[in-house]
């Protein structure tokens, strides 16, 4: 009798499964699993993002001057008896800086005209995105040049960009200079073909002188000035 | 890089193959650049190209460069203008051959100076192909001098491109719009453009 008039309550926790044992490895397994997926999940989503950006177009040609250095300093460390002068090494770097300088102005001079366009909605966000990357391309071939630049000789940073400006212009006058006499070749040849076409227009190209520009200004234009204006004159006394 | 460039050590320059300016222009370009770089950098001296400012400016070439654009003057005075293009062109050659690390505002100031005199000679020389040129690349150079549109104006007046050479005039105008010259061209390419469309009175 006592047996079965014992308190229900009593039994009841009497019945309980025993509890659980968790080893101590279990959290760190599980910390484990997550941090591998959440790993996993970063490279691939990483190597998706590099694939995208490298099907992305260069805005620029390949750069030439970065190449030629390169091949520079492989050729010191590859044929240490034929290496290259060390002269040689600080004028490709500095036509390396050149090419960087005249990328960057283009960049920037552009850099309005796309804003533009982008919020204009004329170009999408590829073209946008492609322009930024080629801004950020700049930068970092201008910290690479610059890391570079202090191995030759320490200082030479201060005075190397400006330098880098210059030697850009020039260069540039200098193209515009040598392309004057192929200039003027395609010239003729366009106002020859317009000549043609007009039908003997070309004839019509040796008109009577007068003498302007020159520092020893023409009276002959101002004598054909006033005659015009006396032409002019009299016919409408005419009418 | 695709071209096979080699490295002479006795020159101190790049070489490429003889057929690198058919396969590959733009890199003979640029290996052409950096010979006549190092070579100015080596003729210079100096460890590192000096900084360019109007003090560094080469002032033994600015006396060569002065004495050619005398005697370029001297000839256009005397009324030999086909001489004096040759005397200014020659001086813009020793020009362009300036190290092209020395200071940019310098080679300008004297490289105007001799387009200037050449695009008048050339006027002068009635050879307006090679004086519209010279002036275009004024007015590239320096925009807001209405002389040079007054230069290119004329060139194309001779040319047979009224139309281009009244916008020349228009353009100079605009800049100084009380300059006689100017307007007195501009009234001749006017009737000479009314006259061609047989509009004359």
């Amino acid at each position: 009798m006592a047996d079965n008039s014992t308190n229900s309550t009593f039994t009841s926790t009497e019945e309980l499964p025993p509890p659980v044992k968790i080893s101590v490895l279990t959290p760190l397994i599980y910390t484990f699993i997550l941090l591998s997926i959440f790993i996993t999940f970063s490279i691939l989503y990483r190597r998706n993002r590099v694939k995208q950006l490298s099907k992305i177009e260069p805005i620029f040609g390949e750069n030439h001057p970065k190449r030629i250095y390169e091949f520079l300093k492989q050729q010191v460390i590859d044929q240490p008896d034929n290496k290259p002068h060390e002269k040689v090494l600080k004028a490709a770097l500095l036509r390396r800086s050149v090419e960087a300088v005249r990328r960057t102005m283009k960049l920037k001079e552009n850099q309005p005209i796309f804003n533009k366009l982008y919020q204009d909605g004329l170009i999408g966000d590829d073209v946008y995105k492609q322009f930024e990357i080629e801004m950020k391309l700049q930068e970092l071939e201008f910290r690479e040049i610059l890391t570079e630049c202090e191995t030759f000789k320490k200082g030479w940073v201060q005075t190397f960009i400006p330098l880098s400006h210059e030697i850009c212009f020039n260069e540039a006058l200098r193209r515009r200079l040598y392309s004057m006499d192929d200039r003027s070749e395609s010239l003729i040849e366009m106002w020859e073909y317009f000549g043609e076409k007009l039908g003997g227009e070309s004839e019509k190209k040796e008109v009577k002188p007068i003498e302007a520009a020159t520092d020893e200004v023409s009276e002959s234009t101002n004598e054909k000035s006033t005659a015009a204006k006396k032409k002019k004159a009299t016919k409408s006394g005419k009418k | 890089m695709s071209l096979e460039i080699s490295y002479d050590s006795k020159t101190k320059k790049l070489l490429l193959p003889k057929d690198a300016e058919i396969i590959s222009p733009e890199v003979k370009n640029d290996i052409d650049q950096l010979n006549s770089l190092t070579h100015e950098i080596i003729a210079n001296g100096s460890d590192v190209p000096p900084v360019p400012t109007p003090e560094n400016f080469n002032k033994d070439m600015s006396k060569m460069i002065r004495k050619l654009y005398e005697t370029g003057v001297q000839a256009f005075k005397s009324g030999k203008f086909e001489d004096s293009a040759k005397q200014f062109s020659i001086g813009i050659e020793m020009i362009s051959r300036r190290h092209k690390f020395e200071s940019f505002q310098g080679t300008l100031q004297e490289l105007s100076l001799f387009l200037m005199s050449r695009a008048d000679a050339n006027l002068k020389a009635k050879q307006y192909l090679k004086a519209f040129n010279d002036a275009d690349m004024l007015i590239g150079m320096m925009m807001n001098t209405p002389e040079n549109f007054l230069r290119r104006g004329v060139s194309n007046y001779f040319l047979g491109n009224y139309e281009a050479a009244r916008a020349d005039y228009q353009r100079g105008l605009s800049f100084d719009e009380n300059n006689e010259r100017l307007q007195t061209e501009l009234n001749i390419v006017l009737d000479k453009i009314l006259e061609e469309n047989g509009d004359y009175l």
